[in-house]
């Protein structure tokens, strides 16, 4: 990086660095001179402590998004990236690129349906250079297994002659994502200048990807590149709350990142270019000491792996400017706490790779604020406690004013502005973020009218800022659980994410819900019986975990989602005015849903890989070979004679899985259903 | 328990049922319905394969009993060698014949169809993630100048003093 472009970088940070810290200080000055009138007392420290600490986490998303504003307002900036390469789409690459897309148990359907969206859009913008693609599958349900290669047959044939897709299913799921990804760069890495990692549920157009390698063959400095994607395609009511906020709060806030951070951005898992050398090279994931929930393998890979790069001397981009990326969100609340769940545990384990030898101040700061995404649910919670017992003390003190001896009466001091202003200043921190994406969506007129015109998308902020008032409180109960439950040594499974648009059962509502309601309605009439003034205050944050059954049952039907976009309402350009590449994936995934519709019954996978000559020849030709020693050979023998004696559902899902993983027991077992068929 | 072993989705049965009222000898019987079952519909096409794989099994006698296993063995043989693939012997073991008939895959596809690209061994080297901790030997050598020991002082005593 040239100096200069070091020394405005360091100059940005410092002036962030100075207004976070400046309104902090301010603000924890006007509460300390509130809480300071009587002297401090213990509690009243903490409130501090804690209150400051949470202000700076606002202030500083305030700030980023403020920045990312007036960057996005006036267009000033100058990007590096682009300034080395003035003409984008303009020179053929020659360079190699997989697109890698790691699996495990996803809808295959869905799988191919969003990797030929995003081939196809990649054929119709013109291929420049090499791309292959990759499905690596870390998939353990013996039928899934079997469809994925039925759906990658089909997605292969399609594109013969035009892109190379592979197949590879690992039989040992080492190191979950990140060892899938390490598998392939030990295996393939070498064949390929850079990849572009996507999720099972990644979509990106054909121009964002020519231009992603473009930047990097004009740039040799970066490592990654980042484009933010933006969550699309679902349909219940909160995830188009969801989506409205993405792509309307997005853009200022990932412009801000962008402007701070520069060449020192970070990862976020998918959706995103990397340069495979260096990566293989720097990137390799060590299993960390200690038992799980802190210890063991890196949950949460891709921030790390982001600071590896940076300590390497790579930089790492974030490219808010490119557009053309997208994801699916969860689709109800419940999906998402059980998504946080996971991204808790890995990056709580990053408190034991924050204090690593040799890695970048800001890298330890990302490390830093994933920690504090979700510790700071926890630390609201708290203060929240706090608060109520202050709150009760305050009332059960007999106050005194005229005291013996004293000729002037002691009269308490009011702090009321002080007070307002502080609720005000905090308020405007939190909502303003949102003030500023409304007013950037005014200043562009097309994406104004992709999200329903000036009065619907006002309507629509309003109507996303009430419901993340009710649902904020719940996800901060949701989040301090997953803190204090990992924090109690408790791991989480590795499953994969909810991604069709299933809605939450009443059923599902009370038994997620019920704790929520309970200390609510509990916290509520404690309050209210002990310290009324503070019961009205505190209504807010109640109503939402109080509500927390009916509104999560609510939230997730689609009906009410559908019912809103009728009225224009959390509409998005991704539904007005979707790109091309998601008209694709809608086509593609009307052929996925029609073709499983023909189906006569729920498919047998398993059962068609033993007994149908095609799909038996496909796996084996699929599986690699590995030779079996003696006793695994007796042992597979003895699940071959109980299949025939007891049919397919006496094995247990992991016993079919070992079937399937052999090819000499899948010629077996053809032959033998072809024999009892004959039988018949 | 054995018919849940054959493919409910996939017309076999009856095609088999058809294929017995056939006035052949059980060995054609078994052959014609297998091929039909990999997707070769069309009846000359049949007809050839099925000679080249009773030729291949060296049946005289069709109604000689081979085992399953052998059969599908000489059909994958046959359709590997009329596959015609381009480049070295044809794969006769597992069943890319059997895959290029029902998806129709052109020929010189066909040779390293779903091949994934040889593995090489690079490895990925696990980084060193050790938390930094300051040698003992800079902790004790570790100088604080009389300034900042002046500041730090005044500082704890402000704070004695306004915090009450």
């Amino acid at each position: 990086m040239p100096r200069q472009a070091q020394n405005v970088n360091r100059l940005r940070r410092r002036l962030l660095l100075l207004l976070v810290l400046a309104s902090t200080a301010g603000a924890a000055f006007v509460l300390g001179t509130i809480l300071a009138a009587d002297g401090f007392s213990v509690l009243e420290l903490g409130i501090l402590f804690l209150f400051t600490a949470l202000f700076a986490w606002i202030d500083t998303s305030f700030w980023i998004t403020t920045f990312g504003f007036l960057v996005r307002l006036f267009g000033a900036r100058q990007r590096r990236l682009d300034a080395a390469a003035p003409a984008d789409t303009g020179g053929a690459a020659a360079t190699a690129t997989a697109l890698v897309m790691p699996i495990y148990n996803e809808d295959p359907g869905r799988v191919v349906a969003g990797l030929k969206a995003t081939l196809d859009s990649l054929w119709e913008n013109g291929l420049r250079g090499r791309f292959d693609a990759y499905i690596l599958s870390d998939t353990t349900d013996p039928d899934l297994w079997v469809a994925e290669e039925l759906a990658w047959s089909r997605l292969n044939r399609e594109f013969a002659g035009r892109v190379d897709v592979f197949y590879r299913h690992r039989a040992r799921n080492l190191a979950r994502k990140s060892g899938n990804i390490a598998d392939f760069c030990e295996s393939w890495g070498y064949r390929y200048d850079y990849m572009v990692v996507l999720d099972a549920d990644s979509v990106m157009s054909g121009d964002c990807l020519v231009r992603l390698v473009s930047r990097m063959d004009r740039n040799p400095q970066v490592g990654l590149i980042q484009v933010p994607p933006l969550p699309v395609l679902r349909e219940t009511l909160f995830a188009r709350s969801q989506q409205f906020a993405s792509s309307v709060y997005g853009p200022p806030f990932a412009a801000g990142l962008a402007y701070w951070l520069e060449g020192e951005s970070n990862y976020w898992g998918h959706n995103a270019i990397i340069r495979v050398a260096p990566f293989i090279q720097h990137c390799g994931l060590p299993t960390l000491p200690g038992r799980e929930p802190f210890g063991g393998e890196i949950l949460s890979h891709d921030f790390v792996e982001a600071a590896l790069l940076r300590r390497a001397g790579w930089e790492v981009w974030l490219a808010d400017d490119l557009g053309g990326s997208f994801e699916e969100p969860p689709p109800t609340l419940i999906d998402h706490a059980k998504r946080d769940r996971r991204w808790c545990q890995g990056n709580l384990q990053h408190l034991g790779i924050l204090l690593a030898r040799g890695l970048r101040p800001l890298s330890r700061l990302h490390l830093a604020m994933g920690v504090m995404a979700y510790m700071s649910s926890l630390l609201w919670l708290l203060l929240l406690t706090l608060s109520g017992l202050e709150a009760l003390r305050q009332s059960q003190t007999e106050r005194s004013y005229f005291i013996e001896g004293d000729l002037f009466p002691n009269w308490p001091v009011s702090y009321a502005f002080e007070a307002t202003t502080l609720l005000a200043i905090t308020l405007a921190m939190l909502y303003l973020p949102k003030i500023w994406g409304y007013l950037a969506l005014l200043g562009d007129g097309r994406r104004l009218l992709g999200h329903g015109g000036a009065f619907k998308a006002a309507v629509s902020v309003f109507l996303e800022s009430l419901m993340s008032i009710l649902l904020a409180p719940i996800l901060m109960l949701f989040q301090s659980g997953f803190v204090i439950s990992i924090l109690a040594g408790r791991s989480v499974k590795w499953a994969p994410q909810q991604r069709g648009d299933d809605e939450t059962s009443w059923r599902e509502a009370l038994a997620a819900h019920w704790g929520h309601t309970c200390l609510a309605v509990a916290a509520g009439l404690a309050s209210y019986h002990y310290i009324p003034n503070f019961f009205w205050w505190l209504t807010p944050v109640l109503a939402g975990p109080a509500l927390s059954i009916p509104l999560s049952r609510v939230s997730s039907r689609v009906d009410i989602g559908r019912m809103l976009r009728a009225w224009d309402l959390f509409l998005t350009p991704g539904e007005s005015d979707p790109a091309r590449v998601l008209q694709l994936l809608a086509r593609n995934l009307a052929e996925e849903r029609r073709l499983t519709q023909a189906l006569s019954g729920p498919p047998r996978f398993f059962e068609q890989a033993v007994s149908d000559p095609f799909v038996n020849a496909l796996h084996r030709t699929l599986l690699e070979r590995e030779p079996r020693p003696k006793s695994e050979r007796l042992r597979l023998d003895g699940l071959i004679a109980r299949l025939q004696e007891a049919g397919p559902a006496a094995l247990t899902r992991d016993e079919k899985r070992d079937l399937l993983s052999d090819s000499t027991s899948m010629a077996s077992l053809h032959a033998l259903a072809w024999q009892a068929r004959e039988v018949l | 328990m054995e018919a849940q072993l054959i493919d409910p989705l996939t017309p076999l049965h009856a095609n088999g049922n058809a294929s017995r009222k056939l006035p052949r000898g059980a060995m054609e019987v078994r052959i014609d319905s297998y091929l039909r079952a990999c997707g070769v519909v069309e009846h000359s096409r049949r007809e050839h394969l099925l000679g080249a794989t009773l030729g291949a099994l060296g049946v005289d006698d069709q109604k000689k009993l081979l085992s399953w296993a052998e059969i599908i063995a000489a059909v994958d043989a046959v359709l590997a060698r009329h596959m015609d693939w381009p480049a070295g012997p044809a794969p006769a073991t597992g069943g890319r014949g059997r895959v290029a008939l029902r998806l129709g895959v052109a020929a010189e596809r066909t040779a390293d169809w779903a091949v994934v690209p040889q593995r090489s061994l690079q490895y990925m080297r696990p980084q060193n993630l050790s938390p930094w901790r300051p040698p003992l030997r800079e902790l004790l050598r570790l100088r604080i100048p009389r300034s900042t020991q002046g500041l730090a002082a005044c500082l704890c005593w402000l704070a004695v003093l306004i915090i009450p």
